[in-house]
């Protein structure tokens, strides 16, 4: 009995002190991991690595020689010249759409710039910087279906082309519950089925839409917008509030402060028009 | 043509990511199906229930859910770990299991008379594994490990589907742009054709050099 | 991580929507094909050449490319030709052909195996060689593949999971628009697992009560 009661208080005594180590131990890396940011590794690192796609022109697409071009790979670039001084110091990891969450709160990319709209399911999982830019969302069209409104086009006869994210399908069901849904991984696979007549409209970012009627002229963007007002922004891993503020600053300065003019010509660039205006207190020199 | 002709650096890039994977899920699943045979074959009780375990759950399970598991759900375990390597892991874990069959069979398929004969002349059980077994059972072994390495190298393709570079993922993109499925995807069914058939040239040789040995 | 079985309940739903697309894709496949390889053993085992060369670089062609592969083949070629199949479609065409092919060895692996002692004994006792085939070779091969044909259709019915890239909406399609809504994927990707684990067992069990009752026949 005297044994088993030593030994019983042996072993609660060694319980305790082990638990009181590992809370010390662990609250102490705990404070560590909070003392230290993302934006603080990237700096050490020298380089951003961004988390995009490959498939969504003009965002981000690759080109026939396969390199990764768009008006998201250019925004890359200039927050890293005005970050780390060198446009270069970026290298991109290419996603899936699932994958782009992933890919920043696992740590394997340090931001994401992947034509992500802001939603607030998504602000859950996510820390998103304020819009870089504006989007909504359109349907894209054949000419050849002659339709010319979304009442028109919801018909059991059609086939819309969707991305596979829950906030497509949620959309098609609401404005096209008629139609035959065919769903794919990426904008591209879209494009391809509408090209082909595999599906007669698709749903896409709006700028997306109006690049691919740019460029195919048997295809049109109807004038009904499926999201009204949405807006594009950086994501990243939540609970960084250092990175946030960096990435957040970033965007400011690009949509209405010091880096404009850089803004402004990737704008143009990819979107043939001016971004919108800002004010001006002076002509910018040439 | 023209897309086709144009496309033909794309499509290396694509073909060589894929006989990369390949080849490192190949060593991979060989070591681990080598291991895991051994510990079928002579292993403890508790061992070899885990890896009856594992089997079980590879034959009945997709690759390609396990590999979304891996690129989806082990980040949320704060596992951080890039496409390629997880990619390789999984396929290497997946094929491990068919290895693992293949090695065991053929060791068990060496006749009784063997072991009993080389008992009878004073070896041990790993000496006669080493000396007399094992060339026996590599030749039947031979077969089915090349058909295994082809299942390895059409297994690759499903990385395409979390986003990695390889020959199918980088031909669709090529279709999608071109819409030209009949030359490219037909390039890419070629490129597959060759990567197995220099594959079974290989298990070929290395029959011809094994038969030697007796 | 502790599993959440109330989240599990809800999203079951969901998933068993995609469980009877996977099935309504997976058993005809396996149907069609344990068909579809009769007529191609019969093309492999040929005695003109060129049907049987034709049938071999089909049954090459088509087991040393990746069945992901021959899915959009099948699904973007229909389109740009002008004839666009469903992704359903598609995806059981292109597991049709593919396992035909592998069916097809097994058959012909079947049929070797049953001894030409056998066929003898059929013309001795007088049948002709057809009548021979069907008696005795064929129920004997019959049983003999069963086990085979069973491990063939497991990959089948894990095959149907690639499906989703065309836009067939089965199980593994429905668990990754459930991972992207929610944040719970390990309670997700755990389910889907455990889904395809009691397809897979039920249908191997299937399997081996018809290979028992073969036998005892």
């Amino acid at each position: 009995m005297n044994g088993s009661l030593l030994g019983g208080l042996r072993i609660t005594a060694i319980v305790l002190l082990a638990t009181f180590g590992l809370t010390t131990l662990g609250g102490g890396t705990a404070l560590a991991q909070t003392a230290t940011s993302r934006l603080d590794e990237i700096v050490k690192r020298d380089k951003l690595i961004v988390a995009t796609f490959s498939t969504a022109p003009p965002f981000c697409y690759t080109d026939e020689t396969g390199k990764l071009v768009g008006f998201d790979i250019d925004i890359a670039h200039l927050i890293a010249k005005s970050l780390l001084g060198d446009e270069n110091k970026v290298e991109f990891v290419t996603v899936t759409s699932e994958g782009r969450w992933p890919a920043v709160n696992s740590g394997r990319a340090d931001i994401g710039l992947a034509t992500t709209t802001v939603y607030p399911d998504r602000a859950l999982r996510v820390a998103f910087t304020r819009p870089y830019i504006d989007s909504g969302i359109s349907i894209l069209v054949r000419q050849d279906t002659k339709v010319n409104s979304l009442a028109e086009l919801n018909d059991a006869k059609f086939t819309l082309a969707n991305l596979s994210n829950p906030q497509m399908a949620d959309r098609a069901k609401r404005f096209l519950p008629k139609v035959k849904v065919l769903t794919f991984d990426t904008p591209s696979a879209e494009f391809a089925a509408v090209k082909s007549g595999q599906a007669q409209a698709m749903q896409m970012d709006t700028p997306v839409l109006n690049w691919y009627a740019a460029n195919n002229k048997e295809l049109k963007v109807l004038p009904e917008n499926l999201g009204v007002i949405q807006g594009n922004a950086i994501f990243m891993k939540p609970g960084d509030f250092t990175l946030w503020l960096w990435a957040d600053t970033m965007v400011q300065e690009m949509t209405a402060g010091s880096r404009y003019a850089e803004y402004s010509d990737i704008y143009r660039k990819w979107f043939g028009h001016n971004p919108p205006p800002e004010r001006f207190y002076g002509q910018p020199g040439k | 043509m023209d897309p086709l002709v144009v496309s033909l650096p794309l499509l290396a890039r694509g073909a060589a990511t894929t006989a990369y994977l390949s080849a490192a899920a190949i060593v991979v699943s060989t070591a681990l199906g080598v291991f895991f045979a051994l510990i079928q074959l002579y292993g403890g009780l508790l061992f070899r229930t885990l890896i009856e375990a594992y089997l079980y759950v590879v034959r009945g399970v997709p690759l390609l859910v396990l590999l979304f598991a891996m690129y989806y759900a082990l980040p949320y375990a704060g596992v951080q770990i890039d496409s390629v390597t997880g990619g390789i892991l999984v396929i290497s874990a997946y094929f491990g299991a068919f290895m693992t069959e293949v090695f065991r069979g053929a060791v068990l398929s060496v006749s009784t008379g063997q072991w009993d004969a080389g008992r009878a002349i004073g070896l041990t059980t790993p000496r006669i594994l080493a000396d007399v077994v094992l060339k026996q059972a590599l030749r039947v072994a031979g077969p089915p490990f090349i058909n295994t390495c082809i299942m390895v190298v059409k297994g690759t393709s499903l990385v395409s589907i979390i986003g990695l570079a390889d020959l199918t993922y980088v031909g669709k993109a090529i279709v999608e742009r071109t819409l030209a499925p009949f030359e490219i995807f037909g390039a890419v069914a070629f490129l597959y054709l060759v990567l197995c058939f220099l594959l079974s040239q290989l298990g070929k040789r290395l029959e011809t050099r094994l038969s030697y040995v007796n | 991580m502790p599993i959440d079985l109330g989240f599990v309940a809800r999203i079951a739903p969901t998933l068993a929507q995609g469980l009877a697309t996977t099935l309504a894709l997976a058993i005809p496949a396996i149907v069609l094909a344990a068909l579809w390889g009769v007529p191609v053993v019969i093309g492999l085992m040929a005695r003109a050449r060129p049907v049987s060369v034709l049938t071999a670089t089909y049954v090459e062609v088509v087991r040393n490319t990746p069945v992901l592969v021959q899915m959009f083949f099948i699904f973007f070629g229909s389109g740009v030709v002008g004839y666009p199949l469903s992704g359903f479609t598609a995806a059981l065409l292109a597991l049709v052909l593919q396992n035909g092919a592998y069916i097809a060895e097994i058959y012909r692996g079947g049929i070797r195996s049953v001894t030409h002692r056998q066929a003898e004994a059929g013309l001795a006792l007088g049948l002709t060689p057809r009548r021979a085939f069907r008696i005795i070779v064929l129920p004997q091969a019959f049983r003999k593949v069963i086990p085979s044909l069973s491990n063939q259709g497991v990959l089948m019915i894990k095959d149907t999971s690639l499906a989703a890239t065309i836009s067939v909406a089965e199980l593994t399609f429905q668990a990754r628009l459930l991972a992207d809504r929610t944040a719970a994927v390990f309670e997700i990707f755990f389910t889907l697992a455990l889904f395809y684990l009691a397809l897979t067992a039920v249908f191997a069990g299937a399997m081996r009560l018809l290979e028992l009752r073969a036998r005892i026949a």
